[in-house]
């Protein structure tokens, strides 16, 4: 059943002629097998329940492919740290719900990686217990030909905090969506995205964080390098329901061209329906500023090493929350293969 | 003396939802025409405690009264009060884009005399006394406080003393962020103040250098919300020299 | 109140409110509805020449096919059936105020048209419904060789290929619905054209008022000023209120030559049963400098962004906005800027305020071509919340495709500092007169851009807004 979806749309639609409102991919959904996509997961103190979670939030094309491609997986619970490795073999689809336990403080290092296959999609559910912290570490380093969809929705409860760190590197077109419910009283989202794009490669990125209720914080980060013909679109929503009091939300983007044929787009929204909140959003966008590379020169740098330096700098601070010396070096030496 | 123009009773506050408490059961009283001074470690309710008099919202007065001039203002806004004649100089001036000094100044003069002023009369006055604070006139032409520098915004505040001229005026941390010099023109336009319109003085500080030219009648110590001793203006040199240790451990 | 008089002069509440009844004897109304028929009989009543009468029922074939927009606010509620496309009075536009019907010309009086035209304006157009009813331009500035009078005369008088040849060329009747409908029934409005080096020291002011009853009004602004000229042109629109839907759905072409200059500025006080739908547009060659200033007040529904195509090197715009959105107004405003020509330059500043179940929408287009190398565009959006009740949304899109373009954007969301109000109260001021300072302080970077006279009508809608009572 190959079917055409509208992903990654936005909550609040801009001028029809500009093309950013969301973006239509055409799926079969019959091929998607969820056999293909294999999940090693280490540690994490799992309990497993069948219980069913539904998520406040309008249906969407996202949840209309996994609904076609498979019914939901079963519900982890988890108290301990985790490392979680997913290999996406073939066309694949992968339907998640993670739980972290009331009052847990959880680190989770994701890996999505590919082994050939022309679709990868995976949807995961995070629910954020009261009082529970999660940190989640995501990579991902697909293959290059590669069709990614991710969709992420999270439910943060009372005084929980949930950081996402992420990395995209690979695949051909990815789209990214997050949908963020600051759910309960006091509980903080940060979100810190990082992309080094080259060749052709499309990212599309979605990601909303709605303050539901009071004293909720959200921050989210995204940063990135584009490079020869790639292309990044980023739609930000920060959503300040009404009654959320005391909240407070920022986005950001700091995106460096590098080539004269890239192209970057960017729709940050704020929605606000509350008078006492503070909401921002900055972006710069543009080459590498003068003054940094005449600074490097006077250091002995010429422009391309400078630029290089850079690049390895911004990412730096990403790639060193990794403990997994593997992925790491993993990581490291992807980076240098663009830079070369 | 008999004169009492203001009059805090047992006055206790709190801030926030959670009530967290800052003021305990204050006592002071102030004679027309004295000079009080206010000195306390960091966070000891001293701001809080000028706030309160003004009637700024943050702080709910959970017990106490505030009497001014025989009257019981504990329930009045902030803009009521101004018009009974108190004062407050801000330790961080607001920045107020649109308005000149100059119309803010007349606006709010008139605002509290209840009468029109003549320009030329207006202006004269206020000629003078930017002069005697050493304010460029320059100053009286642009926005309220919009990027003045700390200096120039604590001038602002005792140029408006000195225009307004309160029955009643709580100076907070007036001094601090200035330099030695800026120090002496604020004193001098304090002390103008005091002598030309028989004034009347809280100062909130812990700095002696702006008291040098000013004869105190009373210093209170405030710790933790409570004032823990009061004594003549003498204390105040005994604590600039042996620090509030005595008290706050007693 | 005696309260802040110093600070923001006294308003006449009814100002803009008051209306006279139009009778059938002076007046001719078109029936309602947009047809064939009644778009032949405008162009025949306006004496159309060819061109103009079949562009006209192309532009209507084209409406008619097109689809609404589908972001934006809902206008389900504007029963086109219900609109009279073209309301004029019988008498011709005057030169004079004493020729002016005595009803239209008070009505000018009360809003203090005439009045600034001899203080303070090089020309005056005033439009009342569907028609200019008064033309006027300083005997110095016509000297120049400045041209200003309405599109239906320019082309009468020797100006008709100028307006053929920029007539909608800029807003294409296949842009939006409205601009095709705007193509298919326009009337009315101004032409402007500064000769080559020629600066026009005060203002042009166009005043544009719909009196009738459930009526659109459909003008036209074209205004092209040649090389190295400068000027301003001010334009200013108000409506009485009436429980029927009213239209405005004008269009607005600019044409800036190489190293001209052109500010446009505009105060909407459109009343708030007012769906404005109104496109603007402006074309910048080389070295040329376009300036937008736009305070929009009125209105029920409003989608206005205005438009400005930098397509000659070196060519710059500034769009400095503010946007007060009240009770049962629904307000999407912002702007667009393509970038096309090499060092091009753009700042926007908008500011919104929402109050009283207002809804405010700053929506933003930034293009940056390809080609358009070292362009530099900086974005910057303020919205105050004045309540819980209201929403202030923020859209602002970018389109950067060229790798050396340098753009910078800032979006903030707040409220009115409890600490400022505190402190102008304890300086003697009301809570409700430190609220009105503090708001029109906010919007004083747009204030400050505009005349005299003009920043201070601003001030008088913030403070009338501001105080609850319906404009």
């Amino acid at each position: 059943m190959k079917g055409s979806f509208n992903v990654n749309t936005s909550p609040s639609l801009t001028f029809a002629k500009l093309n950013m409102n969301g973006d239509n991919v055409g799926i079969d959904t019959g091929k998607l097998n969820r056999d293909n996509v294999r999940q090693v997961i280490t540690g994490g103190g799992i309990t497993e329940s069948d219980e069913r979670i539904v998520i406040p939030l309008p249906k969407t094309d996202e949840d209309r492919i996994f609904e076609l491609a498979e019914p939901a997986e079963k519900v982890m619970r988890l108290t301990e740290d985790a490392s979680i490795i997913l290999e996406f073999c073939g066309e694949s689809a992968i339907q998640r719900v993670i739980r972290v336990a009331s009052k847990k403080t959880v680190n989770v290092i994701e890996v999505t990686k590919g082994c050939g296959g022309d679709q990868a999609l995976c949807s995961t559910r995070y629910i954020l217990e009261e009082g529970s912290r999660l940190k989640l570490i995501r990579i991902q380093i697909l293959d290059k030909g590669t069709l990614y969809i991710d969709d992420l929705k999270a439910v943060l409860e009372k005084d929980s905090y949930l950081e996402v760190v992420r990395i995209d590197l690979g695949s051909h077109r990815s789209y990214i969506g997050s949908h963020v419910l600051l759910d309960g009283k006091n509980a903080e989202y940060k979100a810190h995205g990082d992309y080094l794009l080259n060749g052709d490669q499309r990212l599309d990125i979605n990601m909303i964080a709605d303050h539901i209720a009071p004293d909720t914080v959200s921050d989210m980060r995204y940063d990135g390098v584009l490079i020869d013909s790639a292309s990044k679109l980023f739609r930000g929503t920060l959503d300040f329901k009404s009654g959320c009091k005391g909240a407070k939300g920022s986005e950001n983007e700091e995106v460096i061209l590098l080539s004269e044929d890239v192209i970057n787009q960017s729709l940050p929204i704020i929605l606000c329906g509350e008078e006492d909140v503070e909401g921002n959003h900055g972006a710069s966008v543009g080459k590498i500023s003068d003054e940094i590379i005449y600074y490097l020169a006077t250091r002995g740098f010429d422009e391309e090493s400078a630029t290089k330096l850079i690049i390895r700098s911004k990412f730096n601070t990403a790639v060193s929350q990794i403990y997994d010396e593997k992925i790491r070096g993993d990581l490291t030496r992807r980076i240098e293969e663009v830079l070369k | 003396m008999s004169d009492i123009i203001l009059e805090i009773k047992d006055l206790s506050t709190t801030v926030g939802e959670e009530k967290t408490p800052i003021l305990r059961n204050v006592d002071l009283s102030v004679a027309r025409g004295e000079t009080h001074i206010i000195m306390g470690p960091n966070g000891a309710g001293k701001s809080t405690l000028g706030f309160t008099v003004m009637g700024s919202p943050v702080y709910e007065v959970g017990s106490g009264k505030i009497i001014f001039e025989g009257e019981d203002i504990t329930g009045l806004s902030a803009d009521k009060r101004a018009l009974k004649g108190i004062y407050l100089s801000f330790q961080n001036p607001i920045e107020v884009p649109g308005i000149s000094m100059r119309s803010f100044l007349r606006s709010s003069l008139q605002q509290i005399t209840g009468e029109r002023i003549k320009y030329s009369d207006f202006n004269k006055r206020l000629e003078e006394a930017m002069e005697l604070i050493d304010m460029d006139p320059s100053y009286a032409d642009r926005d309220v406080n919009v990027g003045f520098s700390g200096g120039e915004k604590k001038k602002a505040e005792i140029l408006q003393l000195l225009m307004l001229r309160p029955k009643l005026a709580i100076l907070d941390e007036t001094d601090s962020g200035l330099d030695v010099d800026a120090v002496r023109t604020v004193s001098k336009g304090i002390r103008a103040y005091k002598d030309k319109y028989n004034g009347t003085l809280i100062i909130i500080t812990h700095n002696a250098a702006i008291l040098e030219s000013l004869s105190v009648d009373k210093t209170h110590i405030l710790v933790k919300g409570r004032i823990v001793g009061s004594g003549s203006g003498d204390l105040t040199d005994e604590i600039n020299r042996k620090g509030f240790e005595k008290y706050i451990n007693g | 109140m005696a309260n802040g008089k110093t600070i923001i002069n006294d308003i006449d509440h009814t100002r803009y409110d008051f209306r006279y009844a139009e009778s059938s004897e002076e007046y001719i109304r078109e029936d309602d509805g947009f047809t064939e028929d009644i778009v032949k009989r405008i162009s025949e009543e306006k004496g159309d020449p060819e061109w103009m009468r079949d562009f006209r029922l192309k532009c209507l074939d084209l409406y008619n096919k097109m689809d609404m927009p589908c972001w934006g606010p809902s206008i389900e509620e504007l029963d086109m059936n219900k609109i009279a496309s073209y309301v004029r009075h019988k008498s011709d536009m005057k030169n004079n105020w004493e020729d002016v019907p005595s009803d239209i010309k008070e009505t000018f009086e009360k809003l203090g048209i005439p009045q600034a035209e001899r203080l303070s304006l090089a020309g005056v157009g005033a439009q009342y419904d569907s028609e200019i009813v008064y033309h006027n331009l300083k005997e110095e500035v016509a000297k120049t060789g400045v041209v200003y009078t309405d599109i239906e005369t320019a082309m009468k008088t020797g100006y008709e290929d100028m307006v053929r040849e920029h007539f909608m060329k800029l807003i294409t009747p296949a842009d939006h619905k409205y601009a095709a409908l705007h193509g298919a029934v326009w009337s009315g409005g101004s032409f402007v054209y500064v000769p080559k080096g020629v600066k026009v020291d005060i203002p042009l002011q166009s005043y544009f008022r719909l009196n009738a009853s459930g009526a659109g009004q459909f003008e036209h602004t074209m205004i092209i000023v040649d090389e190295g000229a400068d000027v301003h042109f001010i334009e200013g629109c108000s409506a009485p209120k009436y429980n029927v839907a009213n239209l405005h759905a004008g269009c607005v072409e600019l044409f800036v030559r190489k190293n001209a200059r052109l500010r446009y500025s505009t105060i909407e006080n459109w009343s708030k049963n007012m769906f404005n739908l109104n496109t603007k547009r402006a074309l910048i060659e080389e070295g040329g400098k376009m300036e937008w200033v736009s305070g929009s007040f009125g209105s029920h529904i409003s989608y206005l962004y205005p438009m400005t195509i930098l397509k000659g090197n070196g060519s710059k715009m500034t769009y400095t906005g503010i946007t007060f959105s009240g009770e049962g107004q629904d307000l999407d405003t912002g702007c667009k800027v393509v970038h096309s020509g090499a060092d091009t330059s753009s700042v926007i500043t908008a500011k919104s305020i929402s109050k009283s179940g207002g809804i405010g929408m700053f929506r933003s287009s930034v293009v940056i071509e390809k080609k358009a190398r070292n362009a530099k565009c900086s974005v910057s959006c303020d919205s105050l919340m004045l309540d819980s009740i209201s929403r202030a949304d923020t859209v602002p899109a970018m389109d950067i495709r060229a790798y050396d373009a340098d753009v910078g954007h800032e979006a903030k969301i707040g409220r009115i500092s409890d600490e400022a109000v505190f402190y102008l109260m304890s300086r003697g001021m009301s809570e409700e007169d430190a609220k009105a300072l503090i708001v029109s302080g906010f919007a004083d970077s747009v204030s400050k851009e505009l005349p005299m006279e003009y920043a201070v009508e601003m001030n008088n809608l913030i403070k009338i807004e501001m105080s609850g009572h319906k404009a």
